[in-house]
Parts: C-alpha cells; sequence; structure tokens
C-alpha cells in the first residue's frame, strides 16, 4: 500500500526535476548567445579604413597566434627574435599563443567567432581570403605604405584580396622541385641538369630506378589537404589542367585526364608513394633514397634535422633546386607556400601589431636569428650582405623561382573546392574507376562549390 | 499486510520531506548538465536551421530544414553513414570475441602470471592518438613491420599500400580500433567470470558437462547481460571516434574512411559550414539516443529482474 501510493508521488518528482532542467537549459541558452555572436557581425567585411586612430596609452601586450614557436627546435629562435623586438620596443609585449600548423585555421576563425581573436597571427596560403570573408582581419593600408610599396608584386598578391592588402609576407616559401645530383650522378646523368619537363622527368625517373629499384622517383603530395592542391597546382599546370578557371569548375577536361593518368601511373609503377604529405619525403632525402621531390625553402634545415651528418657543403653537393618541370604548354613553374602575418580587426593595437610584423620581415636580426637558419627567405631582396646564410644556391634559386610562382585560385569558396579535387587525385589510385569518370566526377563536385 | 515497529522505523522519510530535498539536492547537478550538455545540444539544433557559414558572418539567415533536405542528396553523407556503421560493427564484433577469448584464457591464471592480465590493457590505457600514430608506421607501406613481417614470410610479393587502398584502409582502421577496445572488453568479462559460482562449474563438470557445455550453459548466461553493456558502449564509442582515423588516413583515400565524425569535423572545421555540419550532428545524435536509450532501457530490465 505504502508502495503504490509513492508511484503518483515519484512521478510528481520526476516532473518537477525535468521543469527544473528544461528552465535551466532555457537559461543557459538564453545567456550564452552573445559568446558565440562574431564579434563583427554588424560591420561589413572588406577594407574599412587605415591607420586606426587608437593610441593606447601605456605599454600594450599583443596577442600572437603562430605555429612557429610549436617545434621545439625552432622556438628558441623565435623567442629570441620576439626578445629582441621587446628590447627595441619597450612599449610593446608580445605573447605567444602556439597552435599546430593543422589547426591554426580552424582555431581562429572558432576563437574569432566566440569573441577570443588574437591581436595577430601567423597565416599562409587561403587563410587571409577566408578571413577576410569572414570579416576578421584589418586591410593594412595607411601604416607604413612606404614599406608596403617596397614588398615585390609576388608576395602582395598572395597577401591581398580585391588590391587590398590583407597581411605582411613574413617569410616567402616557394615549393620547388629539390634533385639528388648524387643520385643523377651515380646512373649516368648529368646531374647539373635537372629535368624541365614532366618528360624528361619521367625518363630520369626510369633511368634511376631500373639501376635501383629501392630509391623513390618523385615525393608529391597526395593527401587530403588545402596545401596538397597548393603543391600539387605546379604538377597539374604542366599538364595544362586547371580545376577551377575564372571562377567556375574546369576539371572535367583532357588535360586533367592526362595528368589524372600520370598520377595512376606514377603509383601503379611504385614511382612515388601515395598517400604522403610532402614533407614526408623529407625521412627517404635524409637516407638519401629520394631522387625528385616538391618541398620548400625550409627543406634544408628539416633534412640536416634528420641527418646530423649532413653539413652545409654536403647538403648542397647533393641537392640541388629548380623550378617544378613543366609540360608541353607551359614551362616550369613553382607552388607557394609563403607565410604572412594577418592583424585582427578587433584589436585595439593594429599599429603595435603592424610594426611587430614589419620587424619579423624585415629586420636584419630577426633575418640572422630566424628566416635564414631555418632555410627561409624574408620577402625583401638584399640581405644577403648582412645575412651570409642567404647567400647559398637554392636561396638563391629560390629567389629566381618568384617569378613563377603559381598561385591556385584562393578565395572562400577554395576551402571547400580543395577536398573534392585530393579526393578524386587519390581515387585514381585507390580505385580501379575510369579516369575519364574520375574527371567528370571531380568536375561535378567543383560545379557544385562554384555553380555551373 | 500488517507493518511491524521494526518495519516503521527502518521506513524511510516521508514523501513530502523526500521530494524538496531530494530536488534541492539534484538541481545544482541539473544546472550543469544544462549548462555543459544541454546549452550546446539545443545551439546545435538550432544551428541546424540556419545558413551558419563562419566564412560569411553578415549572411546567417534562418534555413527552414535545407540543411536537411540537403544531406539527402549529399552522397558524402550517406557514404559517411555506411562506414560508421561498418567500421563500428566489425571492431565491436572482432574485439567482442578476442576480449571474450583472451578473457577466458586469463581466468584460470593464478600467482605471477595473473600479471598477464594487466599486460593486456595496456593498449586500452594507450592514448587513441598514439594508438594511431603506431599503426599509421605500422601500416606504412615503405617502412611498416607488418609489410615486412609480410614479406619475410613470403605472403606478398611487393609492399602493400594498406593506408591508400579504398578497402585495405578501411580494414587497417579497424584493426587499430580492434586492438585499443579490445582489453575493454577482457576487463569487463574478466570481471564478469569471477561472479561464477564455483560450486556450479564443479557441479555441472560431474554430472558430465564438457567444457563447451560449461560455456553455452553456464558461462554465456552470466555474461549475457554484461555483454549487452558492453557491446552498446563500444558500439557509441566507436561511432565517435575520431583520433586513430584522422591519424592514421585523415578520412582517406578518397573517402574510404570517412565516418560521420569526420564528415562532421571537415564541413564545420574546414569549411566552417557550422549550419550543414551541424544538421549532420543532429542526425548523428539521434542515432545515439537511440542506442542510448536502448542502454538505458536494458539496464533498467536487468536491474528489474
Amino acid at each position: 500500500m505504502a508502495e503504490s501510493a509513492l508511484k503518483p508521488a515519484s512521478r510528481v518528482t520526476h516532473r518537477l526535476v525535468i521543469l527544473g532542467t528544461v528552465v535551466a537549459i532555457v537559461i543557459a541558452a538564453c545567456g550564452g548567445t552573445t559568446a558565440t555572436t562574431p564579434p563583427d557581425e554588424s560591420a561589413p567585411p572588406g577594407p574599412t579604413s587605415g591607420p586606426p586612430s587608437e593610441a593606447p596609452s601605456g605599454p600594450v601586450t599583443l596577442r600572437w597566434m603562430n605555429w612557429a614557436t610549436t617545434d621545439e627546435n625552432i622556438r628558441p629562435w623565435v623567442e629570441d627574435v620576439v626578445a629582441h623586438f621587446e628590447e627595441q620596443n619597450p612599449d610593446i609585449k608580445i605573447e605567444s599563443e602556439p597552435v599546430p600548423v593543422s589547426e591554426h585555421l580552424n582555431q581562429l576563425v572558432t576563437r574569432c567567432s566566440a569573441g577570443d581573436c588574437p591581436d595577430i597571427a601567423q597565416v599562409q596560403q587561403n587563410d587571409i581570403f577566408v578571413l577576410q570573408a569572414a570579416g576578421l582581419i584589418a586591410p593594412l593600408q595607411g601604416y607604413d605604405d612606404e614599406f608596403v610599396d617596397s614588398l615585390p608584386d609576388g608576395t602582395v598578391n598572395l597577401a591581398s584580396v580585391d588590391g587590398t592588402l590583407y597581411g605582411v609576407t613574413w617569410i616567402t616559401a616557394p615549393i620547388g622541385f629539390w634533385y639528388n645530383k648524387e643520385l643523377m650522378a651515380d646512373a649516368g646523368l648529368d646531374p647539373n641538369t635537372p629535368p624541365t619537363t614532366i618528360d624528361e622527368m619521367m625518363s630520369m625517373i626510369r633511368t634511376v630506378r631500373d639501376q635501383n629499384p629501392d630509391i623513390i622517383g618523385l615525393g608529391i603530395d597526395t593527401t587530403l589537404r588545402d596545401i596538397g592542391v597548393d603543391a600539387t597546382w605546379p604538377f597539374m599546370h604542366a599538364f595544362g589542367a586547371q580545376p577551377i578557371k575564372d571562377g567556375k569548375a574546369n576539371a572535367n577536361t583532357p588535360e586533367m585526364q592526362a595528368f589524372l593518368q600520370w598520377i595512376r601511373d606514377l603509383v601503379a609503377n611504385g614511382d612515388t608513394l601515395p598517400g604522403k604529405k610532402f614533407g614526408d619525403f623529407r625521412q627517404s632525402a635524409a637516407q638519401n633514397l629520394q631522387l625528385f621531390f616538391e618541398d620548400g625553402p625550409y627543406m634544408k634545415g628539416l633534412v640536416q634535422g634528420l641527418d646530423s651528418t649532413l653539413t652545409d657543403e654536403l647538403f648542397y653537393e647533393r641537392w640541388g633546386v629548380t623550378a617544378i618541370p613543366g609540360g608541353a604548354g607551359n614551362g616550369p613553374s613553382a607552388g607557394s607556400s609563403d607565410h604572412q602575418i594577418a592583424i585582427f580587426e578587433s584589436s585595439t593595437a593594429k599599429e603595435a601589431a603592424f610594426r611587430f610584423a614589419k620587424y619579423l620581415a624585415s629586420d636584419v636580426y630577426a633575418i640572422k636569428t630566424y628566416t635564414a637558419p631555418y632555410g627561409l627567405l624574408p620577402p625583401l631582396a638584399g640581405f644577403e650582405g648582412e645575412v651570409p646564410q642567404l647567400a647559398n644556391p637554392a636561396s638563391q634559386a629560390f629567389i629566381e623561382m618568384g617569378d613563377v610562382v603559381l598561385v591556385p585560385p584562393y578565395g572562400p569558396q577554395y576551402a571547400t573546392s580543395t577536398l573534392p579535387i585530393m579526393a578524386n587525385i587519390q581515387r585514381t589510385y585507390s580505385t580501379q574507376d575510369a579516369i575519364e569518370t574520375i574527371a567528370i566526377d571531380m568536375h561535378a563536385a567543383l560545379e557544385r562549390v562554384y555553380g555551373k | 499486510m500488517g507493518t511491524s515497529a521494526h518495519q516503521l522505523e527502518a521506513a524511510p522519510a516521508p514523501f513530502r520531506t523526500r521530494v524538496p530535498l531530494a530536488f534541492t539536492l539534484l538541481f545544482p547537478a541539473f544546472l550543469l548538465l544544462a549548462a555543459v550538455l544541454g546549452y550546446p545540444v539545443l545551439y546545435s539544433i538550432y544551428l541546424s536551421f540556419v545558413n551558419a557559414q563562419l566564412t560569411r558572418p553578415n549572411d546567417q539567415t534562418l534555413a527552414g530544414l535545407s540543411n536537411y533536405a540537403a544531406l539527402l542528396d549529399d552522397p558524402l553523407f550517406g557514404q559517411a553513414l555506411a562506414i560508421t556503421l561498418v567500421i563500428t560493427v566489425g571492431a565491436v564484433a572482432v574485439s567482442f570475441v578476442l576480449g571474450l577469448s583472451f578473457a577466458l584464457l586469463v581466468d584460470g591464471l593464478k600467482g605471477r602470471l595473473a600479471g598477464i592480465r594487466g599486460l593486456l590493457l595496456a593498449p586500452w590505457v594507450t592514448p587513441a592518438i598514439v594508438v594511431g600514430f603506431l599503426f599509421l608506421y605500422m601500416f606504412d607501406q615503405q617502412a611498416g613491420v607488418i609489410n615486412l613481417v609480410l614479406e619475410a614470410f613470403g605472403a606478398t610479393d611487393g609492399r602493400t599500400a594498406w593506408l591508400s587502398d579504398s578497402t585495405l584502409s578501411v580494414v587497417a582502421v579497424t584493426v587499430a580500433t580492434i586492438w585499443t577496445q579490445t582489453p575493454f572488453y577482457l576487463l569487463m568479462f574478466a570481471a564478469a567470470l569471477t561472479a561464477i559460482p564455483t560450486e556450479q562449474r564443479e557441479s555441472m563438470l560431474i554430472d558430465g558437462a564438457n567444457r563447451w557445455n560449461e560455456f553455452v550453459h553456464l558461462t554465456v548466461p552470466y555474461l549475457r547481460n554484461v555483454m549487452v553493456v558492453a557491446t552498446l558502449l563500444m558500439f557509441i564509442r566507436n561511432f565517435n571516434a575520431f583520433p586513430i582515423i584522422w591519424t592514421m588516413t585523415q578520412g582517406g583515400p578518397v573517402y574510404s574512411t570517412s565516418t560521420l565524425v569526420v564528415y562532421v569535423y571537415r564541413v564545420a572545421f574546414q569549411q566552417f559550414d557550422f549550419g550543414y555540419a551541424s544538421a549532420v550532428g543532429v542526425v548523428w545524435l539521434a542515432v545515439l539516443l537511440v542506442l542510448a536509450l536502448a542502454y538505458v532501457r536494458f539496464l533498467r530490465r536487468t536491474s528489474l529482474a
């Protein structure tokens, strides 16, 4: 009897608790709305004004999101560079916020959406276009126009949206074509004549691998990443393929089919390892098992890190670098992996932020301490006298490559288009699907992004 | 139905006292849950009805059911759901069998040998990201130990590109998942096995039952509840598994290992389409809720029994 009397009462308890929970949820839901509202929703994205009128009194602290300090070997160099800047600018303090390079863009976008933007950030590739479309970063005209005008057009174009500059190029890093002179010479090839066309390259790979099948012929990025497309773009260019052209899908072409067939053959013949980042080939490069591969100027420092016996002298005896081979109609070209510094609209210390960005890009101490030792290039020429590390064959080759750097059609839609491009490139070697079908499907997927 | 004095003394406090007390005690917990669980869930449901592209902050309008309609036309969503089920069912089934087998094997271990149980638990306590890297290198085409072993035994005539083949990559990811979760089953089954009375086992054997009969008619009935609970938990866990797959294949090659969670991550954090990602998430949540309800109902039924 006591048990049956409790049943309706339990129901009441149950309902009261549910009611309390619902009320709590509603309260929590209402209370949190403002926190997730993008900070710039009221302001249209795009150029707003030149230099800010804000002039914070007293020292300012700049929150700097970057991936340069995530590598524990590199971090001391960057910290040294930052310390020197703080000495020169006692009114500015830099608070470094390390994030992995693979996570930086989503952290920036989501953090800013939650109203927690840094003042400045290290960015690359398509980032500036995504962040500008989101209205998160500030235009940089008006802070130091003399400095901006001195920057090479190529680096300015990579950091500009509709003619407005949104990023200061910190380092220039074309993606070039490294060739192993020792392996070429061992196979009877002229080590000082790297291939300039895909056909020449394939012929050299055949010659070397026929003698030593353990050698990896070509290191090419075939991962499902944005930078995978950036790095593969010059190879597509060699075939005349251009998956996005004039803001439209353009993948169902004979040129794209030829490129896809080449990738399929490359993997089938064992001339490359599929599904690898271009950085993955540095290990085989350090083991002297890599004939050709695409990589940036930073490859030198990283490969030397893997093989401590590889002195500068030995490195340049073994490795040369040039532009990525071209094709019948298109000459050699290069990709780009420039890093820029973007300043956020929400920052109250944009002038100080710009000063720091300019320092990173153009100060001799910064170039001598970080840029050059890492094997990178400053955006401005003419530092060879003050920074002897820049006077080396690889740096000179990369500087010359600046004229043939290809820029993919960056923009907000590009972030959505890279997955179908790389997924269909992977399809060439991971399935038996007809090449024609793959090209058609890539085109259809890009049409869903860019419209018909 | 008489009530003894002893029963009256032991009876719980009157209902009128208990309701406010229970409510007061539980309310902070509910408030906390509402903030950390309820709010994100409700906000995700709201976002699923909005064009919430983070790269177009000024263009966030109500989308009605269009995000859900887009799901129906999205081949990648269907594929992701199918891959999730394949990997989940494969991993859960094999882990179950292996976990049970190991539990039966180590059940009789005594003394120093009992330490093997602890050793077998190592994969369970290894962080998933470490497991991902471990198997990434093991399945590496050039330097992976799996290819080297297969080559040494003459099982293959070349080095297999495990992670670059649409089918083999699913196998590789499933194997890594099995490795890490088999100890969970082992732990659960090993604990449940200790609850079987020795007398019953001995009497069955005295009555002429063989080991198989003992397993079918004594062990399995004792383990049945644990089997169901552990399987449901692992089903839910696998549905949400991300680090191993992301580390090993990033959902590739093509979309062959793109599970729902990988797909949502890509849409939300690479394409910044939070509206559509939320719609996928809501459907995914619905599937998991069904499983969670089954789990709760089962628990309630067994506790009543």
